[in-house]
């Protein structure tokens, strides 16, 4: 069959045929009850059917946008119009309402419970004499200040929820370093998975409280980590030899020990460790307290720790059985590093050095690790943890976990479960080491997924952070909706669209953009929540001096 | 439209059953309202620059091709409509970054001033494939004015009289936004004969267009998504070893981006009886970087050979071998700004152009040709490591968003810690199994393509939801746009 017209006619019934069948096949899809299916195989062994129809009602109906060009002239900058698709408006913000505030949220200012008389119009109450002392003079207070909270972009300004008196011993702490106390360090511990590890947001709140109240220091290190977390851009940590590292998440710790940080190195051989503070002005700063976390095990190897240009310490680690140790270097005329070694003559284990200034000031200490969750931060035990916390104890204990816990089967409960009590127990837990200390929980951020073309959001994080709200009122914690923060539902595509991208592509994970923009959105909220507090505690006592404070022993310990 | 959208699996079949059940006189119309249509689909407001691009070929080609024995067109008028057709790419592509440049430049002696621009100089997509076209076509016509010639060898008329005709060559819709660059002499002589389908069009038509949409929604989209968008978005937050990892995993998917258009282009253009050029051979394969651009967007290194190195002298220039140097750098250093107006594009066409020039040192030298087989094992072997390589690593300038990026990524290939990286396993998978097909023997896949042709259209349709399913269950489940499109 050569003739070319006879050709061009079977082939062209073959392609007839061929569309024909195509469309047939298409069509066929439509007789499947798939929501029947899917729900089905969700009760049965949870496994997910994808809905198979090329279009389903509510996607855009293909070839519209022919007719409809999707796009719209928006105003990117006062006075400049630009032609815009729906996309691009989508994540500019401006098609979602949540992103599109404009106006900034105004913190309520809580009328002063203990500060002197207000000098109303009226005069009201002022001059009242004491117990049969001396009238107090009448002190004029200005109107409480209205505070509000800037507009970053697509993030929305959200305030912290604040139950009374929870975070009173982190704004007391705060303001005794605003006030200049002498050899003060206000200390806020961040547990979290890797959007903490990342450092981002935890460097961007560091950053701007050190800004307003004095720089304290890096705070706890760990001597050895997996470099591409646990990041501190700033801080020299290099670490050279024969170091072997566990963490919470991969597990193998001697006995479970994974320390203040979830990170414990174990020197195997001839290992060093030199660890700084940041840059300032060209030099790395100096620091002046040096606290050494270790571990006492049988065989272990000696341990030396000494900061640049001063005199260290030297311990032999070897012990019957585990137990921790803690020493303390203060070195008052400053050092700008300090190496900690083991000659190889054992195992010696090393959970980290806290560094810190001469103070006033105040540090914001990242405990993230990549893949952490709840159940992998229970898995320390709670004596040994409490005990890490207690040694020298925060005054802030901010928690912020959970998109690693999105698939637990307990978020399917309508109370949580197992979910909601392993939370308070771990609150616990972190509390148990510092009771005084205030607490925050942040909720994870918009995670989402990709389905038929779109990012959605993933299910379950609406439960669980009306879980975490729960307990963090039940354990007098204050609470930030970091999801909120981002734009809702649906924000993590809005922030993944966005040039240049706020999330990456796995749409868990935030760029450092991203990281940057949540850290100075949750700054903000804090330091409007302390300055609606410090109106209500305008007086806040010293710190005992160092005199006053019994001296810590030199070598204490949880057996 | 993206040709990996329901939008177009509907809109093709529909324009295909139109043509082909349509009077023979209505079928040029057809495809040419459906091009527009296409293209229209992106931005009408883009819609007037192709249509202005037509009509000053249209009219450039009546000029330029006038009858015997009139006066030739003066030399400048050619320039000046040469010019005038590259006007809107000049526009829309290079002036922004020109004008940056200048007014850097001038703010050196501590002058600000601020040059003019358009408010919204998004770049029409396609712009510089539609506009390499419309330009290949006027020179060829102007060259055969010159000599007198009023038909090519085949006898086909060099001027084309239909604005139609012409405005449908141009913006044919399967080859419109991302190539293959057509020719006058490739696609013209179809336009007019409108052939019938021939022999195995729809069964090679639906297998280019099944493979194209597999390899860019199952791997060219799975390895962007999973790996290579994270790295370059972000690359301090990775070592050095995921940054390779990165490179070599863009490395790839640009090649299936790339190919699996033109792979649909090819499919679309069949299923009308309509052949259009290869544009890609196994392009890592290759063993020599002159092999490598003989390879790789085949369409583009032969419209630049033909309109800018052969003019220019070629390899067989008068004046030395520098002068033959001199054209192989020019002509890479356009192949580099062709793909954009930044230093990155410089930077990427200067490298390449040096290793041509190496090439061609040590081809001298040796004696053998770029696409030679490699006479032993070991040779093959460092030849193949350092084409590779170099092809891998100047992709660092295609994708980083600007030369101190570009630098950075640079050094940290060389800040290598021995640490898993951490993309999912999945795509890992995506990524071998992408690499192993590509350096699989070419006869391989014709042999898959050969199966298909030997069945029927059940299995076609079959094979057709088959890849459909893989493409909505491993898909990285975005539309994402070609990466060619930019250019």
């Amino acid at each position: 069959m050569d003739d070319p017209k006879a050709i061009h006619t079977t082939e062209l019934k073959r392609l007839g045929v061929f569309m024909g069948l195509l469309g047939a096949l298409f069509g066929a899809t439509y007789l499947v009850d798939w929501e029947g299916l899917q729900a089905a195989a969700a009760e049965s062994d949870g496994v997910e059917v994808p809905d198979l129809r090329p279009w389903v009602p509510g996607e855009p109906i293909p070839l519209a946008r022919l007719f409809d060009q999707g796009q719209k002239v928006i105003e990117t900058e006062p006075g400049r119009l630009t032609v815009a698709d729906d996309e691009e408006i989508a994540a500019s913000g401006g098609g979602d309402p949540v992103g599109a505030v404009e106006i900034p949220v105004e913190i309520p200012v809580d009328v002063p419970v203990h500060a002197p008389p207000h000098e109303g119009p009226e005069g009201g109450d002022a001059g009242v004499a004491g117990d049969g002392g001396v009238a107090e003079a009448p002190v004029k207070r200005p109107p409480p200040p209205k505070i509000t909270l800037p507009v970053r972009a697509p993030a929305v300004p959200t305030p912290l929820e604040v139950p009374d008196g929870a975070l009173d011993a982190w704004f007391t702490a705060l303001a005794q370093a605003e006030q200049g106390a002498p050899n003060h360090v206000a200390r806020a511990f961040h547990w979290g998975d890797s959007i903490i590890a990342a450092d981002g947001i935890p460097g961007a709140v560091r950053d701007r409280l050190q800004e307003t109240f004095g720089d304290g220091g890096p705070g706890f290190l760990s001597v050895q980590v997996d470099p591409r977390w646990q990041m501190r851009p700033g801080i020299l940590r290099k670490a050279t030899g024969e170091w072997e590292t566990a963490n919470i998440t991969m597990g193998g710790a001697n006995k479970g020990r994974y320390g203040l940080a979830g990170t414990v190195s174990t020197a195997v051989g001839s290992a060093k460790s030199v660890l700084t503070g940041r840059k300032v002005e060209g030099d790395r700063q100096p620091l002046h307290v040096f606290d050494v976390y270790y571990q006492v095990r049988p065989g272990g190897g000696t341990l030396k720790v000494k900061p640049k240009g001063a005199s260290g310490f030297a311990a032999r680690t070897s012990s019957g059985r585990t137990a921790d140790r803690y020493k303390r270097i203060t070195v008052p005329e400053g050092a700008t590093s300090v190496t900690v070694s083991a000659p190889g003559n054992g195992k010696t284990t090393v959970y980290g050095v806290a560094l810190e200034t001469a103070g006033p000031g105040v540090t914001w200490e990242n405990f993230g690790v990549a893949g952490a969750s709840q159940a992998s931060l229970l898995r320390q035990p709670s004596k040994h943890l409490a005990h890490q916390i207690g040694h020298r104890p925060p005054h802030l204990i901010v928690y912020q976990m959970g998109g690693n816990a999105l698939s637990y089967p307990a978020l399917r409960q309508k109370d949580g479960g197992a979910y909601t009590e392993n939370l308070r127990t771990l609150l616990g837990r972190l509390k148990a080491g510092a009771p005084d200390a205030s607490c925050l929980i942040i909720s994870p951020f918009d995670k989402g997924e990709r389905k038929r073309g779109r990012i959605v959001s993933k299910e379950n994080l609406d439960h669980m952070i009306s879980l975490q709200r729960g307990v963090s009122k039940e354990m007098g914690c204050a609470f930030w909706d970091g999801r909120h923060a981002m734009g809702g539902e649906g924000s993590i595509g809005r922030w993944y669209k966005r040039k240049p991208r706020l999330a990456v592509a796995d749409l868990s994970h935030l760029t450092r953009r991203g990281q940057k923009l949540m850290g100075d959105t949750l700054a903000d909220a804090m330091l409007a929540s302390y300055k609606a507090w410090r109106y209500a505690h305008p007086k806040v006592d010293m710190p005992p001096s160092a005199e006053e404070i019994p001296p810590e022993p030199e070598d204490e310990g949880e057996e | 439209m993206l040709f990996h959208t329901l939008d177009y699996i509907i809109f093709l079949p529909l324009t295909v059953y139109f043509y082909w059940l349509s009077p023979r006189a209505w079928r040029l119309p057809i495809l040419g309202l459906s091009s527009i249509a296409f293209y229209a689909s992106w931005s009408m407001a883009y819609l007037p620059i192709l249509l202005g691009v037509v009509t000053m070929a249209w009219a450039g080609g009546l000029y330029l091709g006038k009858p015997q024995g009139a006066e030739p067109p003066k030399r400048w008028s050619r320039a000046l409509l040469l010019i005038t057709l590259l006007m809107p790419l000049l526009v829309y592509k290079y002036w922004p970054w020109i004008a940056e440049n200048i007014e850097a430049l001038i703010g050196l002696f501590g002058v600000e001033y601020q040059l003019p621009r358009l408010e919204s100089a998004v770049l029409p997509v396609g712009i510089s494939f539609f506009t390499f076209q419309a330009l290949a076509y006027v020179i060829d016509v102007s060259r055969s004015a010159r000599k007198g010639e009023a038909v090519d060898a085949h006898g086909e008329p060099m001027v084309e009289r239909s604005l139609g005709r012409l405005g449908t060559f141009l913006a044919f819709f399967p080859q419109l936004v991302a190539g293959p660059i057509v020719r006058r002499h490739e696609l013209m002589p179809q336009l007019r004969s409108l052939p019938l389908l021939k022999r195995d069009d729809v069964s090679i038509g639906i297998w280019r267009i099944v493979k194209g949409l597999f390899k860019k929604v199952v791997i060219a989209d799975a390895i962007r998504v999973a790996i290579a968008d994270p790295v370059f978005e972000d690359p301090a937050s990775f070592t050095g070893l995921e940054v390779w990892v990165g490179l070599y995993a863009y490395t790839l998917q640009i090649y299936y981006d790339f190919s699996a258009y033109t792979d649909i282009a090819i499919g679309s253009a069949r299923l009308f009886g309509i052949d259009l050029p290869e544009n890609f051979r196994r392009p890592y394969q290759a063993l020599s970087v002159a092999a490598f651009w003989r390879r790789w967007h085949i369409t583009l290194s032969n419209w630049v050979r033909d309109y800018i190195y052969f003019p220019l002298g070629g390899g067989w220039a008068k004046g030395g071998q520098w002068k033959i140097y001199r054209n192989l750098m020019l002509t890479m250093l356009i192949i580099g700004v062709w793909h954009g107006a930044s230093w990155n594009f410089v930077v990427y066409g200067t490298l390449h152009g040096t290793a041509q020039c190496m090439c061609r040192w040590y081809r001298k030298k040796s004696g053998r040709k770029p696409d030679a087989p490699a006479p032993h094992v070991w040779g093959w072997i460092w030849r193949f490591t350092l084409t590779f390589n170099f092809v891998v690593i100047a992709r660092i300038l295609f994708r980083a968003r600007d030369l101190p990026t570009s630098w950075d990524l640079f050094l940290s290939l060389g800040e290598i810690e021995w640490l898993m990286p951490r993309f999912s396993p999945m795509a890992f998978a995506v990524l071998f199994i992408g690499y192993a097909i590509h350096f699989t023997p070419e006869r391989w896949t014709h042999g898959l393509g050969d199966w298909m042709k030997r069945q029927g259209p059940l299995t076609w349709a079959l094979a057709s939801v088959a890849v459909g399913v893989a493409c909505l269950l491993m898909g990285s489940g975005e539309h994402l746009d070609f990466v060619y499109y930019k250019f």
